[in-house]
């Protein structure tokens, strides 16, 4: 019966993932957390604490050049100031913070501490100290701190609700659960660029409700659950009617990408109700096609997470920050989540693909069900074959490493890993 | 703490998810489409047709078992594909062949055709087709199918339908019924012209979209208009466009052959011209060569083709104009 179901559904056919359609659920109590104070390529904070100080949630931990801040996400004493392997395996300094149970920092005092009363602070000013960076250049590879002095004029500013991966439901689930303070965001949005078109992208069955809601926004536009109508620079694309490569960010063509997360953060940040200390992340798991969706304190390590959903992970073979498609496997379930991880997908032993790396037969398959149209066939068989040169030639940074062509070589040919490959090589 | 743990999870790179269909399946695939055409080859022509088909595949996989061992490649024996391959050359072969050519022909087209240029994915040309080719060239008097099918009796006239169109010119249609052409009721190797059982296969395998449309599809198109442009230039000599696509092997050559995945394009555009070239191809041969069915030369010239062909590439979205790729 499976045979038959896979042979005649169409090759680009990633299977579908459900919500749960519960409320996202809170886990405040970690023993411990580890916030990292740099995000390679994009920031790194100075630290403000020392091993043994007490810290309180709230509390400005670390702070950039520019002004940026980072938070403590729980209250409670500095273990210590030490090195760890973040979710991209780099390894980054971090604040390891174990949890007593004192109240946390007032958001005035969180102000005055960082120089700036909030009445007085421009509104860059309250987004720095409240740890929230420029929303406008995420997410990209050429995000540098320092670009974004001033907001740069944005022409089209599309607010993502729909997550990228099967398995992430975070951003929907956000804009279901926070509709006042979307359309608060929305304000503040055009007071910032108020000249923008605003577009909002939701899952079809929200799509009605969120005309009526958000009166204040240009457009809805519907996403349906297949994963190759989600991929976001596709999406963004369809939205706003202009392609911009991956090479390339968003802000170059005028265009802004946010998140509803990243949204409700701001208007958090500008209102003065929390700095940015949570994250919403969806636990999803090989076997049922089902998920949960929990909001932790930034530098909850994946362990805590699936203890307090009673997932123990002895159970599984496999964890994966993101999420089947483009999540980043861990080694250790001891990574602490931070600002730019959405979702967790655990795969037990029987899911784990084999990794049989048989010849290419040029059947095609990758080249089809390319979004952008690459030579996935001949690319991956260059690389291969170490002829980088040869590969680069056919536009190979381009890619949005989607997974599709992976996902449907019968030859089950590592051709993301490939052009990854070939994309990080030296010239 | 963060960096000593207490175990250890397996890593890899994304995407984690795998469809569940590999190299085994499509080949499998492949044979399930040629299995109506194999079993009517067996109902038409008696024992001598699972003789031929059965001491193929056995040549085949023994060779790639043999070949495997003495150059190991990651184009193994189990992947089904000296089967399919093997299938293809048995359709071609007239039901007497012996087996001492079945056994040169698998020869050639595992060892030389197959893996000497590295296995499944980079030969260069059909390597069934290379055999074939060889084994016509080699011993022509053997492929005489008329001969070989003195001892059946279809109710129709045994002779091979390009053969007599041929030599008596296009009149000489008429002496077929195109009933039993569709059939496969004409003189021909063991499956190539079973034309109805080997549309259904390759219907088949176009809906589950294991071979492209575009192929096939242009193939048949290329061939009916050249067919067409004959036989307004020369109605007497040449015969009509439907008669030429239900004899000999075209409908086998359009959906199996010049579909065969490493020797034909990938991108939409390449597979139309591709498709098109190799119907126009076989239908100069059989107006202008010495063979009355070209099918085996029309395949071998356009897979040369195929590389050049390929480099007509669809624009990457959001690169700027290309220029040297």
């Amino acid at each position: 019966m499976n045979l038959l179901q896979a042979i005649f559904k169409p090759i680009a056919h990633v299977p579908k993932y459900q919500s749960d359609g519960a409320a996202i659920r809170d886990i405040t109590d970690p023993e411990y957390v580890v916030i990292p104070l740099e995000y390679p390529g994009q920031i790194l904070f100075k630290p403000e604490v020392k091993a043994g100080d007490t810290v309180c949630q709230n509390q400005i931990i670390g702070r950039s050049s520019l002004g940026s801040c980072v938070h403590a996400s729980i209250s409670g004493v500095v273990k210590e100031i030490k090195t760890i392997w973040t979710v991209r395996s780099f390894n980054v300094p971090a604040v390891v913070i174990e949890r007593n149970d004192q109240p946390p920092m007032s958001m005035d005092e969180m102000f005055e501490r960082y120089g700036q009363p909030f009445e007085s602070a421009s509104t860059i000013q309250k987004l720095r100290a409240s740890g929230v960076i420029s929303s406008w250049t995420t997410p990209g590879r050429f995000h540098l701190e320092a670009d974004v002095d001033e907001y740069p004029e944005v022409k089209h500013i599309v607010i993502k609700g729909v997550n990228e991966e099967p398995t992430i439901f975070a951003n929907e689930k956000l804009l279901e659960e926070n509709p006042k303070m979307i359309v608060q965001g929305i304000r503040l949005l055009r007071d910032i660029a108020p000249r923008a078109v605003i577009s909002l992208t939701a899952p079809p069955r929200l799509v009605e409700w969120a005309k009526q809601q958000f009166p204040d926004l240009t457009r809805v536009v519907g996403i349906g659950d297949e994963y190759k109508d989600r991929i976001e620079r596709l999406v963004v694309s369809r939205v706003t009617g202009a392609y911009v490569p991956n090479t390339m960010p968003y802000r170059e063509k005028g265009i802004g990408v946010l998140s509803v997360e990243y949204l409700l953060t701001m208007v958090d940040a500008l209102e003065r109700t929390r700095p940015f200390i949570t994250k919403c992340v969806t636990v999803a798991s090989c076997h049922e096609s089902r998920s949960v969706t929990v909001r932790i304190p930034l530098g909850t390590p994946i362990k805590t997470i699936l203890d307090r959903l009673n997932w123990p992970s002895k159970d599984y073979a496999r964890i994966l920050v993101g999420g089947p498609m483009k999540g980043i496997a861990q080694y250790s379930d001891e990574t602490p989540l931070t600002k730019s991880s959405h979702g967790l997908f655990l795969m037990t032993d029987d899911c784990v693909p084999d990794e049989t790396v048989l010849t290419c037969i040029n059947c095609g398959c990758c080249t089809k069900v390319c979004p952008i149209n690459l030579q996935v066939h001949l690319i991956g068989r260059y690389v291969e074959y170490n002829m980088i040169e040869e590969a680069r030639r056919y536009h190979v940074e381009a890619c949005n490493e989607c997974g599709l062509c992976a996902y449907c070589c019968p030859s089950h040919r590592p051709l993301v890993q490939l052009i990854r490959m070939c994309n990080q090589s030296e010239k | 703490m963060t960096n000593d743990m207490s175990r250890k999870y397996s890593v890899a790179s994304s995407p984690h998810w795998r469809y569940a269909f590999t190299l085994s399946n499509v080949q499998r695939l492949w044979l399930l489409a040629l299995a109506p055409a194999m079993v009517a080859s067996i109902w038409m022509y008696g024992w001598h047709a699972a003789r031929v088909m059965g001491l193929a595949v056995f040549f085949a996989v023994a060779f790639d078992a043999l070949a495997n061992r003495v150059i190991p490649s990651k184009d193994s024996t189990a992947n089904y594909s000296s089967v399919t391959l093997a299938i293809i050359l048995a359709f071609m072969m007239p039901y007497d062949s012996p087996w001492w050519l079945i056994l040169v022909g698998s020869f050639i087209m595992i060892v030389v055709g197959k893996k000497l240029f590295g296995g499944t994915g980079a030969y260069p040309a059909h390597p069934a087709m290379l055999a074939f080719a060889m084994l016509l060239v080699s011993w022509p008097g053997r492929f005489d199918y008329t001969r070989s099918l003195l001892a059946i009796d279809w109710g129709t006239k045994m002779v091979e339908p390009l053969r007599l169109v041929k030599t008596l010119g296009g009149g000489a249609e008429n002496t077929f019924l195109w009933q039993d052409l569709l059939m496969g009721h004409q003189v021909a190797g063991i499956g190539n012209a079973l034309v109805l059982y080997l549309l259904i296969g390759g219907l088949f395998l176009m809906l589950i979209r294991r071979i492209p449309w575009q192929t096939p599809l242009a193939f048949l198109l290329g061939h009916v208009c050249m067919a067409w442009i004959l036989n307004l230039v020369g109605p007497g000599e040449f015969a009509s466009p439907l008669f030429y696509v239900l004899s000999g092997g075209t409908v086998f050559a359009a959906f199996f052959l010049a579909t065969e995945y490493t020797t034909s394009p990938v991108n939409p555009i390449p597979r139309l011209l591709y498709g098109f070239l190799g119907g126009l191809l076989l239908m100069l041969i059989r107006a202008f060569s010495n063979y009355s069915d070209g099918v085996v030369f029309a395949i071998l010239l356009i897979n040369l083709g195929n590389p050049l062909l390929d480099r007509i590439r669809p624009k990457v979205w959001g690169v700027e104009v290309t220029g040297n790729a």
